[in-house]
């Protein structure tokens, strides 16, 4: 039933002109690892966000405020499903193994979700930032991505982040306009989350990166990183905080900000050994994902029909 | 007590126990046992929230203090908690999901009868409440009937529920329990009946809900302390104004970033 | 478990679309928890459910000669061709 191609160079004309591969089709076996990969990082990263931002939501300061981060939490939850059935559906591996991978240590995630959200000011900055962040890159897989079931989810999951970036700005305005404490403090998390934001985008793409080739990803990691530092740096300067990058300056020529250099050493070793709290919260999530492993058992157990 | 500070009461009770059951569904958010479950069960806890946040509204107007989501915070976290009137079932800190998932049954089995008895209050406010929760009411109880009708099924999950049910049933007739001056609000039409005069139907639903798949011939009202006519002093709540050993902690995890800064708005 | 896929409408705007899909263990609980998973901003007002081994698929080169169909598509331009021509008859 499945389209095929005789060979790859068929599959990229087809890719080139425009085509969308849907899940039930016979795709070249390295795309389909490399769109499965993207997938599931994506999908651990939405469960990472969520599993990090969940420390801070019983202590969320009122009643009204709480429901709305827990909207936004479920939403990352939401879009972790979504993108977890999706995955799936690629045959390379089961929802349960992404998830135990995952539980186990051995699955990756993007960067920012191996740190601790060590205040609240760390929550809000982590709603404005990183949110921003990923919604950058989201737009831009979503712009032209080949995988049609990835695209079409991606519309809601970029609906659903703008929400999420709303709410993050409006709390930071909060702060900005609050106490001489409650400044301190965001200045404090900027000066923990700006670089480790800056960096979810990656380091530069390689010049043949397939996931370009093959419109899995549409725009360079540079491009997707300048575009957000062209935005928060003016932004986050226009509410009064400092932006913690010691080399920023104004470009006057190019009009527009430079960061200076970037070191990418902490992403590698995050990437490489895990970073300061991925392992207690991957622990954590390990510990419940057992402790509930009856409720799955008694709902997988027989041919579950009707009842 | 006036009649004034006998609904206040009333409302508060229902608050509290609104937004401490809300507080306790959300501490599942991330991990639930399964994707699915953990975007529904968040969803109910963000309901009860909001009930709890629109009745301390109504407290708020009999006070005549302007119901802003500020003055709604410094009622829902800024009191002593000798003034809380939450029971301590919400207060419970649960050992695991199967206890989670059975309080949830009970109190949402409880909290549509309570709506019922405010549907025809002369409060036209509280009655708007009501018509919105018990819309919502409807999700909640297919969520947990749903997962029960399942899960009941199985052996070891039903022996888990059964064992959960044990912890929870001592505390439903403090669940129940009025507070002071509660017959003077019922006879001000700000209720339809005591809340007391849910115990008996609530002990009956649980018994059809549970017995059905195993209880062997045991009725849960057996297992409350002092039996379903125990008055107040029975369940140590001594009418809704004690707190049990895990209110405390649990406020404080509530209360830590507006004590970083009380000057503070969010 | 089932897998299950959801298609959601909202009254009088569209047709049934798909959505997406979840994991359940009864018909119920995919109704219950299609509800949280694609409808928490009420999306849509009503849900289907579906379970993905009952849904029956066609090749997709089973329809495919259809595509190829021109007298099924009538010709806007050779209508208002001959519009003109019997506007200029007239004239």
């Amino acid at each position: 039933m499945a389209r095929s191609w005789a060979t790859m160079e068929d599959f990229e004309a087809f890719l080139d002109g425009g085509g969308l591969v849907e899940a039930d089709d016979d795709m070249p076996d390295a795309y389909r690892r490399a769109v499965f990969a993207f997938i599931e990082m994506h999908a651990n990263s939405e469960l990472m966000g969520a599993l990090t931002e969940r420390d801070w939501i019983p202590k969320t300061p009122g009643l009204r405020h709480k429901m709305a981060v827990l909207a936004k939490t479920q939403d990352e939850i939401g879009h972790g499903h979504l993108l977890y059935m999706i995955a799936a559906d690629l045959g390379v591996k089961t929802r349960t193994q992404m998830l135990e991978d995952l539980f186990a240590g051995k699955s990756r995630f993007h960067n920012v979700f191996h740190y601790r959200a060590v205040t609240w000011g760390d929550q809000v900055a982590i709603a404005f930032l990183v949110d921003a962040a990923a919604l950058i890159s989201q737009q831009a897989v979503f712009k032209n991505c080949s995988y049609g079931p990835y695209r079409r989810i991606l519309r809601r999951i970029i609906t659903e982040e703008g929400f999420h970036m709303r709410l993050g700005e409006d709390r930071m305005m909060r702060i900005a306009e609050g106490t001489a404490r409650q400044r301190g403090m965001f200045q404090e998390s900027l000066d923990r989350w700006f670089w480790p934001a800056l960096q979810l985008f990656g380091p530069d793409s390689v010049p043949d990166d397939e996931l370009l080739r093959w419109r899995i990803k549409s725009e360079r990691n540079e491009v997707l990183r300048d575009r957000w530092v062209q935005r928060f740096v003016p932004m986050l300067q226009s509410y009064g905080f400092t932006v913690p990058a010691p080399d920023l300056r104004w470009d006057t020529e190019a009009e527009r900000w430079d960061v200076g250099p970037i070191d990418w050493e902490p992403l590698r070793r995050t990437l490489a050994q895990g970073g300061p709290d991925s392992a207690r919260r991957i622990g954590e999530a390990a510990d419940n994902w057992q402790h509930t492993a009856w409720v799955r058992a008694a709902l997988s157990d027989g041919n579950g029909s009707g009842a | 007590m006036s009649e004034r500070g006998a609904i206040r009461e009333f409302l508060l009770a229902f608050a509290d126990d609104e937004h401490l059951m809300g507080q306790q569904h959300t501490e599942w958010i991330g991990v639930a046992p399964f994707l699915e479950e953990d975007l529904a069960f968040s969803s109910i806890g963000q309901d009860e929230l909001g009930h709890a946040a629109m009745l301390y509204e109504l407290v708020l107007e009999l006070d005549g203090i302007e119901p802003t989501d500020t003055a709604v915070d410094t009622l829902a976290f800024g009191r002593p908690s000798h003034d809380y009137r939450c029971c301590h079932l919400v207060e419970y800190e649960t050992k695991d999901w199967a206890e989670a998932l059975v309080r949830h049954w009970v109190y949402d089995a409880f909290e549509a009868m309570r709506w019922h008895l405010v549907t025809g209050t002369s409060m036209p406010k509280l009655a708007a409440i009501a018509r919105k929760a018990l819309r919502e009411e409807v999700f909640h109880t297919r969520h947990a009937d749903a997962l029960l009708d399942r899960l009941l099924a199985a052996p070891e999950a039903r022996s888990r529920l059964l064992a959960a049910l044990d912890a929870v049933v001592p505390m439903v007739p403090g669940l129940c329990e009025g507070t002071a001056g509660e017959a003077v609000a019922v006879a001000e039409g700000a209720a339809a009946g005591p809340t007391a005069g849910l115990l008996e139907p609530l002990l009956v639903a649980i018994d059809r809900r549970f017995s059905a798949a195993g209880l062997d011939g045991r009725s849960v009202g057996s297992a409350c302390v002092g039996g379903p006519s125990a008055g107040g002093a029975a369940n140590g709540q001594r009418g809704r104004t004690s707190r049990s050993p895990d209110f405390e902690p649990l406020m404080a995890r509530m209360r830590e970033v507006l004590d970083y800064d009380s000057e503070a708005v969010w | 478990m089932h897998v299950y896929e959801v298609f959601i409408k909202k009254d009088g705007r569209d047709e049934f679309r798909h959505v997406g899909a979840l994991e359940a263990a009864t018909d119920e609980l995919a109704v219950v928890l299609a509800r949280e998973g694609y409808l928490r901003r009420a999306e849509g007002d009503r849900v289907w459910v579906v379970r993905r081994d009952h849904v029956v698929v066609a090749d997709d080169d089973f329809v495919d000669p259809n595509a190829d169909k021109p007298h099924r598509h009538h010709d806007g331009a050779a209508v208002a061709d001959r519009r003109r021509a019997s506007r200029q008859s007239q004239q």
